[in-house]
């Protein structure tokens, strides 16, 4: 039986970060606890399959705790890290590792109902249950680009000046590419009517 | 009476704007035109409930994932359960690769704090609207900025929806109607600039305390959150669920409301928005429930669910203000992102030095991400415009 961990919930980020970096290499766990779920919500989004997620979260967890001793740790420890993620997501979405998209019928992560199934929310109308499906296929139909600069400031909830610090980019690139990126999920979803016009 | 075509913002523009990402004169250009114009308001809103449908994906993976998770990340860096390595790990003494940012560095907060060849100055002649100007009249600005400007202003959206190009109305009752930086209360860039350089240095040394007090108070909040969420995960979730479509159906009300039709170029019927943000709330009135973590620090603090200086004093505030701060910047407060923007907006503004003119703007802007997040909360809304419209008063401008 494993060793009971010691109740961090208390801490903060940078009380955690400090005992880590004073050889507490365990408290680590709790930074995985606070940020495990955002992390693998932005990296599905980005790469679109569990097993890519997967080894995105977990590298982003390596690379991140190889590298705190660069974290400013009394900043929060999550925006940080799902910078890391992101990074690495797109890096292996342009490495080659491009798969297709897992359907929204495949059944989920170790035998649980597919998406299409646990998206109907018993107390969901059809209309709305048929809309979101719509918007998750249109999701996945959009270039790597596109998708995955939607996916730092919806999942990731990411500020425009850190999505540019992911990107490496300008902060109006990402002002331009985000609203491209919004362009063309209303386009895939058959809202051309809101499409900005062309200019004149 | 002459048909003025209507201008509208690009959708970079509107979209930074939704994101909260606008400052300035900017801002209030935008928002001036989103209120009054249908069209661009469908758009914003529209684009605010795909995202919402967006984040309300179920999960793809369970806790057992998670715990699976942390055991392999642990193994990897050679961490055991429980274990205490006492130096550093070889794993830590790698290099760092290259997807981890070289450092943490602070970047600008919106896209007008940005420098760089995208910025440019918008509208300096902004300040010809008067303090006391109603809705037609920022209506006009609009138009002529667009004449005169052709900045950010673009080729007339088609209204394929049938909806009237006009404004149904700008609300005349509150500061958010009325730019903040007219006439001699406007401030210069270089002024701004040079208080935040201040303003930073202050707010460095005082973050060692802040932290200082953090350890005492998260422990006990961070618990009661937990031990709620655990015991009420499932229902959490089915409220966050309601809130969402309430939330969404307040916004379709709006929308519809939107593309009522009206008699081309009427004059703005006085109170028609401020209806909207009354039916708005009537529909999203059942789904002011706090979140468990958000009323965890409440009740923490002793704090009501949406901040009222009646019956909140300013050493309860500025006690709250890392437990509220931590919410914030952690992502944690969710769907009451607008009761928090609130609380800071208070804590900004009791801590607020007057000669300092971007701590002054501070306030503003906190104030106005409230405004901005509490689309369907009415409660929230009506005391921010009200704290703003107060707050702005006691600065010496014209609310």
């Amino acid at each position: 039986m494993a060793p009971e961990r010691p109740d961090r919930s208390t801490l903060s980020d940078g009380e955690l970060v400090r005992l880590i970096r004073d050889g507490e290499v365990d408290a680590f766990s709790e930074l995985i606890r606070r940020t495990q779920r955002a992390a693998y919500r932005l990296a599905r989004r980005i790469t679109r399959r569990h097993e890519d997620a997967d080894d995105v979260v977990q590298d982003a967890y390596v690379k991140a705790y190889r590298a705190l001793d660069r974290f400013a740790a009394d900043r929060p420890f999550g925006p940080w890290f799902l910078t890391i993620v992101s990074r690495t997501a797109l890096t292996r979405i342009r490495d080659g590792a491009r798969r297709a998209a897992e359907s929204l019928d495949a059944p989920g992560y170790d035998g649980a109902p597919p998406l299409s199934e646990r998206v109907a929310d018993p107390a969901q109308d059809s209309e709305t249950l048929e809309r979101r499906l719509r918007i998750e296929r249109a999701m996945a139909a959009l270039s790597d680009d596109h998708r995955a600069i939607l996916a730092l400031r919806v999942e990731g909830d990411l500020s425009y000046a850190q999505i540019a610090e992911t990107l490496d980019v300008p902060l109006g690139t990402v002002m331009s590419r985000l609203a491209r990126a919004r362009e063309a999920l209303l386009a895939a979803l058959g809202e051309e009517r809101t499409m900005e016009p062309p200019r004149s | 009476m002459k048909h003025v075509p209507v201008q509208h913002p690009s959708n970079e523009d509107l979209f930074a704007y939704r994101d909260g990402e606008l400052s300035g004169e900017k801002r209030f250009l935008i928002e001036a035109h989103v209120v009054s114009c249908a069209t661009c308001r469908e758009l914003v809103d529209g684009m605010s409930g795909i995202e919402a449908d967006l984040r309300s994906r179920p999960d793809d993976v369970g806790e057992e994932y998670y715990a699976r998770l942390t055991d392999s990340v642990l193994g990897k860096i050679g961490a055991r359960s429980g274990a205490k390595t006492g130096a550093k790990s070889e794993a830590r003494a790698r290099p760092a690769a290259e997807d981890v940012p070289r450092v943490e560095r602070r970047r600008p907060d919106s896209m007008d704090d940005a420098e760089g060849p995208r910025r440019r100055r918008f509208f300096p002649w902004f300040g010809v609207v008067g303090a006391g100007a109603a809705a037609a009249s920022v209506l006009v600005v609009v138009v002529m900025l667009a004449q005169r400007q052709g900045e950010w202003i673009r080729a007339p959206r088609p209204a394929s929806t049938g909806a009237p190009e006009e404004p149904l109305t700008v609300r005349g009752d509150s500061a958010l109607d009325q730019p903040a930086e007219t006439g001699e209360g406007r401030l210069t860039g270089e002024k701004v600039k040079s208080d935040l350089r201040a303003r930073s240095a202050k707010e460095a040394a005082g973050e060692e305390d802040l932290g200082a007090r953090a350890k005492q108070n998260l422990g006990t909040v961070r618990q009661e959150a937990e031990e709620k969420n655990a015991m009420t995960a499932p229902a959490a979730d089915e409220v966050a669920n309601k809130k969402l479509e309430l939330q969404k159906d307040a916004s379709g009300m709006a929308a519809r409301a939107a593309r009522t039709p009206v008699a081309e170029q009427a004059p703005p019927a006085a109170g028609v928005v401020a209806g909207l943000d009354e039916r708005a709330a009537g529909a999203a009135g059942a789904a002011a429930t706090p979140s468990a973590d958000y009323a965890a620090v409440l009740r923490a603090h002793g704090l009501p669910p949406v901040y009222d200086p009646a019956r909140v004093d300013r050493d309860a505030l500025l006690k709250a203000e890392t437990d509220l701060r931590f919410l914030y910047m952690a992502g944690r407060a969710e769907t009451d992102s607008a009761r928090v923007r609130l609380y800071i907006a208070e804590i900004a503004r009791a801590k607020v030095d007057r000669a300092d003119s971007a701590a002054v703007e501070g306030v503003i802007h906190h104030y106005w991400r409230a405004i901005r997040l509490s689309r369907d909360d009415a409660a929230v809304a009506s005391m921010a415009r009200r704290r703003l419209a107060d707050f702005l008063r006691e600065v010496g401008r014209e609310p």
